[in-house]
């Protein structure tokens, strides 16, 4: 068996091959998706002899017994035909396309494929070099595809103070790449020694994930396939992810535990043509029955979205940015609604320079839900400040997951009605304070965007960081006090 | 009262866009739905700082806390509950809501109780009523300070959309306003951040960590600058003791290495004595001898920010001789030696292309820089930096200034590279630099938009294309009140 590291190598190196025609990381995590399925579901015949769920006429003999122009064309026509129909396979394949022109390349990536044993390899590894290829392709930032990916030590932390139990059904509605649910899986795989019915029911029922973007759906049904997720070991398993709008109507089912980080960005908006032929933009309300308000902002929409698909005493981690906490209006009666129906138990303010898209100011709400009630539920929340203060990059001093240790601390994720403040008078620079429900609700607008450290930004202090850090915060101020006007013109725009 | 036209008058013949209403909406006289109840002239001898009861006087309007209590006794209907909304009457009209513990109502103050919310909301009163009381204080003469009657708010006509459309136009306006504090919050720090990239860009540049050393690039093939330092040194005190012979040449202040930082490679300390040919402090004359015409003079206001500031220059009339002894060239650093402590000490460099003659007042102390050894403006960087600490912590205080002298700025240890380095440095420094400066007047541009986008906000509010009219909402009974306007 071949050293993971050099398979590792060779497909990176492979791949500044295909950039230097043009081809973008995401093209090219997209098309080597193709191939190592259909390898994958090849040897799963020839090495462990179950059947096969691809017709043979399109199967991986088929691709590897042809070359030049042949290849080239019937690689086109097997990604058509195998996007049809119902299942995990055709949610791979959905509207795929050949992006490699060359065909002699084409055949070189075939071949370099071929000549690994993919089954075989540690799914650890297999998952990590997707992984990996998914990381790099968010890290370029111009296409815009990392607003898909959460970063990944985040998306541990929040794991293990949520601490997924065996047996729960656990839903991301805005799936990206999977990273929430395979974090999750491999959290319950880690704690507990599975039997057989346990493995079958993590790998095939527990985890349950919406994408709207056809593209990013496919990349994480593979992320979560190269994982054992999804697959009946024979490749014809249904879909852990659905493709669709989670936002536009109930799925039907409740959940015990919803993980997820919503696309940020502007609100939903549609473009369309007046009668005079001019171009409009009109953002987007959604309206349904069990939301508490209707509103065109995305982010508040999947807030609602999420109480609505939780059981009760369900449990609820989700990444949101700043407006969901202080914007007024539709965000006001979403936080009154919120602290009201469920227990809103603990916010961490995120710190800039962590997330793929620049600018992004963004939190975490953790959140139960609850059965009706005439009182509140929430009669505390616990606030950790991780971003006064606090810089990193992408690059230079990236974040880690040791960096939310004491956040984690903080919580005590084994019993979370014993925690202990690290603020008080004595100690102002405490960064993990509670705040009562009643302090809170009397707030302007319920604002729950709390901070009180001293921001040195504001201050002058000895403690001067290096120009770049200092430049990239400016970036990152800037950048959000655009997305703010932005919005404002957006709102603007659509009145006459 | 100072009003010379009637409230309507000024409503009706205003164009100002925060008077608009639209032409579906009437107008109610503030006056026919609430009442004003003005403070009480409480005796000063019973004000405290601290015991009693907090007093709301004019200028405590919009605070959260006033600045002085009340022990003495008084009338229950002077009582202020948070949330109330309070004016003061002179000054600036300021309106707002009492965000304080229970107070009491001081005379010039009066607080507006609205007594009929079917017809205005109160939050839809909070965003209108600003703009009235402004129109008010335009149209106000004074001697000194303009003064509000009570009479004159109660005469306002305010709009009254349908309360349904009230409703939307309030929580339309809320949620923009939320963006436009956060997009304002975000450009503040921006503006912070900004000035400390520019500190940082200096400290990096004077600890040898923002450009490559001489060291680095040309390993085997530069001149050091303790080796440099040592050469014109001693061609110095030889020409000096050529030019005086049988004296004892006085050597420049030498640093006290001990206890300062390393540096890098091919750096060495120097003082600010070793690095400079002379200084000098300025002239002193008096008020009489300022003129219109007469020499240009440089003062201590003339400093700010590390650049010479060329506004308010006052000019003297000098002699020839005054003239030469005080005459600034390109190239020469000005050190301000009296002012307060936190700003003692701060410099900038005369640049090229000045008008000449130039002289400087006796508040500044002229460096001539020693060219050999440094370039004024990588000197310059490093007072930027260094001054306000360094100095804070020598000046002799006397009466509320502070002053140095020139042992102490002679004394003043600086951290210097080799010449070429000094050269590129300076360029790096001032590339980023005038990014910042350009950035920071952007953003402070934006910053006075963005207070015009918050009005003009309120003017399409007011205008009713905010939010659309809905000609289901019922419109608001005012019939019953006397003298309103109904709409035409």
């Amino acid at each position: 068996m071949n050293n993971s590291a050099t398979i590792v190598q060779r497909l990176w190196n492979y791949c500044n091959v295909l950039r230097d025609d043009g081809m973008s990381y995401g093209d090219y995590v997209e098309q080597l998706t193709y191939l190592l399925f259909l390898k994958m579901d090849h040897e799963n015949d020839t090495e462990l002899g179950r059947e096969s769920h691809i017709p043979a006429e399109y199967n991986w003999p088929s691709l590897l017994s042809r070359d030049g122009d042949e290849l080239e064309s019937h690689y086109r026509e097997l990604l058509a035909e195998l996007g049809k129909g119902a299942g995990l396979i055709p949610v791979i394949f959905r509207k795929a396309q050949n992006k490699i022109q060359d065909p002699a390349k084409l055949r070189r990536l075939v071949e370099l494929i071929d000549g690994e044993t993919w089954i075989g390899l540690n799914i650890d590894v297999k998952g990590e070099i997707y992984e990996g290829l998914l990381e790099k392709n968010a890290q370029d930032t111009k296409s815009g595809a990392g607003q898909y990916f959460t970063p990944r030590p985040l998306i541990q932390a929040m794991v293990d103070v949520m601490q997924p139990q065996v047996g729960q059904r656990i839903c991301d509605p805005a799936a990206g790449t999977g990273g929430f649910l395979l974090a999750a899986h491999d959290y319950i795989a880690e704690h507990n020694n599975l039997d057989k019915p346990q493995w079958r029911h993590l790998n095939h029922d527990a985890l349950h994930g919406w994408e709207i973007v056809d593209n990013t759906a496919r990349l994480c049904v593979m992320n979560l396939y190269l994982h054992q997720i999804g697959a009946n070991g024979d490749g014809s398993g249904h879909s852990p992810i659905h493709v669709g709008d989670a936002l536009a109507a109930h799925p039907g089912e409740n959940f015990d535990m919803v993980l997820t980080n919503p696309p940020f960005g502007r609100k939903s908006s549609v473009t369309y043509i007046t009668d005079e032929g001019e171009l409009r933009n009109e953002t987007q309300d959604i309206v349904r029955d069990d939301f508490w308000v209707t509103t065109s902002n995305k982010q508040i929409n999947f807030v609602q979205h999420i109480k609505t698909i939780l059981k009760q005493n369900g449990t609820a981690a989700v990444v949101v940015p700043d407006n969901v906490l202080f914007e007024g209006n539709a965000g006001e009666t979403l936080r009154r609604k919120l602290l009201h129906e469920c227990d809103v138990h603990t916010i961490v303010r995120l710190p800039t320079g962590i997330f793929y898209k620049p600018g992004v100011k963004a939190n975490v709400i953790f959140f139960d839900r609850k059965p009706a009630s005439e009182s509140p539920w929430t009669k505390k929340v616990w606030i950790y400040d991780f971003r006064t203060n606090i810089h990193f990059t992408l690059k230079q001093n990236p974040l880690t997951r040791a960096d939310l240790d004491d956040f984690v601390t903080c919580y005590n994720p084994a019993n979370r009605h014993e925690r202990t403040a690290t603020w008080s008078e004595k100690s102002p620079d405490g960064r993990w304070r509670a705040f009562g429900y009643d302090e809170l609700i009397t707030r302007d607008k319920v604002n729950l965007d709390i901070f009180w450290l001293r921001d040195e930004s504001l201050e002058d202090s000895a403690n001067l960081p290096e120009p770049e850090v200092l430049a990239a915060e400016i970036v990152d101020d800037l950048q959000s006090a655009l997305e703010q006007f932005q919005g404002i013109l957006d709102e603007l725009g659509e009145t006459d | 009262m100072a009003l010379t036209e009637s409230v309507k008058d000024i409503i009706n013949k205003s164009d100002d866009p925060l008077l608009a209403k639209h032409n579906s909406w009437s107008r109610i006289r503030l006056g026919d739905i609430a009442e004003i109840i003005n403070g009480f002239a409480f005796k000063s001898q019973a004000f405290s700082k601290e015991d009693g009861i907090p007093l709301i006087r004019i200028r405590d309007v919009g605070e959260e806390k006033t600045e002085s209590k009340y022990l003495g006794d008084f009338d229950d209907k002077y009582i202020v509950q948070n949330g109330d909304l309070v004016i003061g009457m002179d000054g600036d009209f300021r309106s707002a809501r009492w965000k304080g513990e229970i107070a009491l109502l001081n005379q010039r103050v009066c607080k507006l109780q609205l007594n009929h919310e079917d017809i205005v909301l109160e939050k839809f009163l909070d965003y209108s009523l600003p703009g009235y009381l402004n129109a008010i204080h335009r149209k106000t003469s004074s001697v000194t300070v303009k003064h509000l009657s009570s009479k004159s708010i109660m005469e306002i006509l305010l709009p009254v959309p349908p309360i349904p459309e009230q409703h939307r136009i309030v929580d339309k306006v809320e949620e923009l306003f939320t963006q436009l504090d956060a997009g304002m919050a975000a450009l503040q720090r921006a503006q912070a951040n900004l000035k400390r990239y520019r500190a940082s860009v200096l400290k990096a540049a004077c600890e040898g960590r923002l450009v490559a050393t001489e060291a680095q690039l040309h390993p085997d093939n530069y001149e050091p600058a303790d080796v440099l330092l040592e050469r014109i040194l001693a061609e110095r005190r030889a020409q000096w003791e050529e030019e005086n012979p049988g004296k004892k040449y006085k050597e420049p202040a030498k640093p006290e290495v001990e206890d300062l930082p390393d540096l890098p490679e091919g750096w060495v300390w120097t003082t600010v004595d070793m690095l400079t040919k002379s200084m000098k402090n300025g002239i002193y004359k008096k008020a009489s001898f300022y003129s219109d015409s007469g020499v240009p003079c440089l003062r201590m206001y003339n400093i700010e920010d590390g650049e010479i500031r060329w506004f308010d220059i006052k000019r003297m009339t000098l002699n020839k001789e005054e003239v030469s002894k005080y005459q600034l060239v390109p190239g020469d650093i000005l050190v301000n030696r009296v002012n307060s402590r936190e700003l003692v000490g701060k410099s900038a460099v005369i640049p090229d292309g000045i008008e000449q003659p130039l002289v400087f007042e006796s508040k500044n102390i002229r460096l001539e820089v020693e060219p050999r050894i440094t370039h004024s403006r990588y000197l310059n960087f490093w007072f930027r930096i260094n001054s306000q600490s360094y100095f804070n912590y020598n000046a002799q205080q006397v009466v509320g200034m502070a002053s140095i002298n020139q042992q102490q700025v002679g004394s003043m240890p600086v951290p210097l590279p080799p010449l070429d380095e000094q050269t590129r440095i300076i360029e790096v420094v001032e590339s980023k630099l005038s990014i910042a400066a350009v950035n920071l007047a952007l953003v402070e541009k934006e910053g006075l938009r963005v207070e015009r986008l918050r009005q003009s906000i309120l003017k399409r509010a007011f205008e009713g294309r905010l939010v659309p009219q809905d000609p289901a909402d019922k419109p608001v009974n005012i019939e019953s009140l006397q003298s309103s306007e109904a709409a035409p």
